[in-house]
Order: C-alpha cells, then structure tokens, then sequence
C-alpha cells in the first residue's frame, strides 16, 4: 500500500513537471498574432472653439473699452440725433 | 430727404424719408396714426388706454390686444435676459419718485416735495401669465407695470416699418429711440448724431448706422427735482430707487427696437461694474457709454468698424 502511494505521488509529480513545460513549449513554439496594422482616423475632430483671451483679474471693463478722446462737436442741423427721452 | 416732426409720446418725433414726395406723405400720414394710435392704447397717463385697463385688471385675467400681448411677452423675455435689470413692474416705484404724472406735467407743476418711505413690494415680474391662445395676460394682485421704453422703441420700429412700404430710405426718430430702414442715396448708413449728455447741444461722436434700431438712455433728460432729492426716471429694480450709475448714458445698436432700448436701460443702471455680467451672457450687444466725465466707453465691435473722421466716429453695423 505504502508503495502504491509514493508510486502514485511521484506520477503525479512527474506528469504535472512534464505537462507543464510541455504546455510551455507547445505555446512558445505556435504562431504569433500579427500586429495590428494603424488604421487612419476614422473620427473627424470638431474644431475647437476660438476661445476669448481671459480677462485680467484688474480688468473691470471686461467686454468694453474707453475710446480715446475726440473734441465734441455743435451739433448742426441733424435731426437724426440719440441723447435719451 | 423730407422730413415731419410732431410731439407725441411726450417725446419730439421726427420722420424722415426719401423718395417720391406724393408716396412720403402718405407714408407720414399712415406712419403718424400709427404712432398717436398707439401713444393712446399704450400711455400708462390715460385713463382709458389699454395699459391702464390691464393694470386695473391686476389678479385677474384680462384680454388684450395682439400688439399688447406682444409688448408684454417681449418685456417679459427682456426680464430674463437681463436678469431682472428691466423690469416693467417698477412702476409704482416711479411714482414714489415722483413720476406720477405725464413729463411734460412733471416739468411744468413739479413733483410732490414728500418722499414716501415704504417701498411696496410687488410678486415680481415674472409672475405674470400670458394665455397666447386666448390672448390674456394675468397680473398678480397689486402690480402696475409701465410699458413706457420699451414701447417707444417698438412703436417707433413699427412706424418705420410702416412709412417704408412708402419710402425705400426712411427713419423714425421717437425721442432717440430710432428705426432705420434702408440708407440714404449714394451712403453706406445713416448719420446718427450722439448727444454730449451733459451738454445736449453739443455731439460727441456721429455714428454711421446702418438698418436698424438705435436708442438711447439718459439719467440727465426725465429727471425732476423731489424734495432735496434730484430724482430720474429710471429704476433700479433691486433697490426701487432711481439707479445710482457712474454712466451717464448709453445708447445700444441692435437688430429691434426692443432689444436697443431694454440693453440701454440695462446697461446703464448695470453701470460699469455691472455691465461685464450683463455682456457675458448677451455677447451680441452693441452699445457706447457715456461716463460723468464725457469719456466714451463701447464695445470691441464698434472701435474695429470706427475711424476718426473730421472729429467724429464713423459707426457702421
């Protein structure tokens, strides 16, 4: 009995050493998958929006701006004049 | 160019039209119905007008005209896009300011020397209703709204649009709030003068405009004296007080009337530290500021079309 044990252990043993590397050797040697060839883009990218420049922090004016001083003039006989109501 | 002028409104109007004489005068003539038709359904001095009956009717549904119907749906929008800074409901703010009566009254017999303390609060602007299938507005109890600036505005669009079924090249000037329709012939727009507000007989810039809508507002023209206190007709809404702005006026270019009118209304109680956030969400707005100081402030899209040209601008939209 006692030899029918240590028979069946090293069998054991030994099949699991050989179906090991021979797995090993079986998978080294089977063709490799070929690389995949890059594709062109498919996806056409969206153009990115012109952003605006970010306002300095000591920028109060934001979206408007001081024009440069022009001496007024008399008005003249223009009708088509804008002042308020 | 022939022009017609008359008071309505309480407001100086000018007509000016080219083409064929015969056709101009009848264009004057519908154009002008139009203009003293609507004062009378839209006046909030009247009795008997429209506006009144409606802010009588106030917690109740009223039916209403299509163009009234139309007025309050625009102001009503306008509300939103300028988050509150237009707001038709502060009328009885104005007349807390003493603006109970017509300004051609105000500037004769003068505005009562007591302030009233207690502001009232009304529900806000955008508790309104409108039934459009029905055509009924609903007020909520209590509020009183005054169409006045924006109405102008529309009116004078209207009558322009009107007078050039006439007239190929024609403008509707109600007190500076204008509609432009075509250009003169052999120019690129029309010649737009900007009041110095400090000293009206004096331009400041002369602007090219093409067609479209320009108008003006102005703490220094509607304004009266109450008691100590020098008041004007337009209304902070956040505060119900006459707005404290460092602009003195500022006059917007755009598409419509409407639009012109309420962004210079709005901007100019915004004032220079409100504007940026006013501008950050309606990028489409075209205006010049006028500060105490008589320097001039605009946006982007004006300096890039502007030259210096015998002392004046040269504005082109």
């Amino acid at each position: 009995m006692r030899r029918y044990k240590i028979g069946l252990r090293l069998w054991i043993a030994l099949s699991s050493v050989v179906g090991f590397f021979g797995g090993w050797a079986l998978l080294a040697h089977s063709p490799k998958p070929a690389p995949p060839e890059p594709q062109p883009a498919q996806i056409e990218l969206a153009p990115l929006p012109t952003l605006a420049p970010i306002p300095s922090l000591n920028d109060r004016t934001g979206g408007f701006q001081q024009l440069p001083d022009l001496p007024p003039a008399r008005l003249n006989s223009s009708r088509l004049r804008t002042g308020g109501s | 160019m022939e022009y017609l002028e008359f008071r309505a409104m309480n407001s100086d109007i000018v007509l000016a039209a080219e083409g064929d004489p015969g056709q101009i005068s009848h264009g004057y003539q519908a154009a002008r119905q139009l203009i003293e038709g609507c004062e009378r359904r839209f006046t909030r001095f009247s009795a008997e007008s429209e506006l009144s009956l409606l802010n009588r009717s106030a917690g109740r549904w009223f039916s209403a005209s299509a163009e009234l119907l139309e007025l309050v749906r625009l102001s009503l929008a306008y509300f939103h896009r300028t988050g509150g800074l237009f707001d038709p409901s502060i009328l009885p703010d104005l007349k807390r300011a003493g603006y109970d009566r017509s300004m051609d009254e105000l500037r004769w017999r003068g505005a009562g020397k007591e302030i009233p303390e207690r502001r009232v609060l009304n529900p806000g602007f955008d508790t309104i209703r409108l039934d459009e299938d029905a055509g009924k507005i609903w007020l909520p109890s209590g509020m009183e709204i005054d169409l006045g600036g924006i109405a102008k505005g529309w009116i004078a669009e209207r009558a322009a649009r009107e007078l050039g079924r006439y007239a190929p090249a024609c403008a509707v000037n109600a007190g500076g709030d204008m509609y432009l329709v075509g250009a003169p012939a052999g120019q690129s727009g029309w010649e737009v003068a900007l009041e110095d507000p400090r000293q009206p007989e004096l331009a400041l810039a002369v602007l090219n405009v093409g067609p479209g809508a320009v108008a003006t507002s102005a703490i220094t023209k509607r304004s009266w004296q109450q008691g100590d206190k020098r008041q004007h007709h337009l209304i902070d809404p956040r505060r119900g007080e006459p707005a404290v702005t460092d602009w003195l006026s500022v006059t917007a270019i755009a598409p419509h009337a409407a639009s012109a009118e309420v962004f210079a209304k709005a901007l100019l109680i915004a004032g220079s530290t409100g504007a940026t956030e006013l501008l950050a969400k309606n990028g489409e707005i075209t205006f010049i500021a006028v500060d105490r100081q008589g320097k001039l402030w605009s946006t982007p899209d004006i300096m890039e079309m502007m030259n210096a040209n015998d002392g004046a601008y040269q504005v082109a939209i």
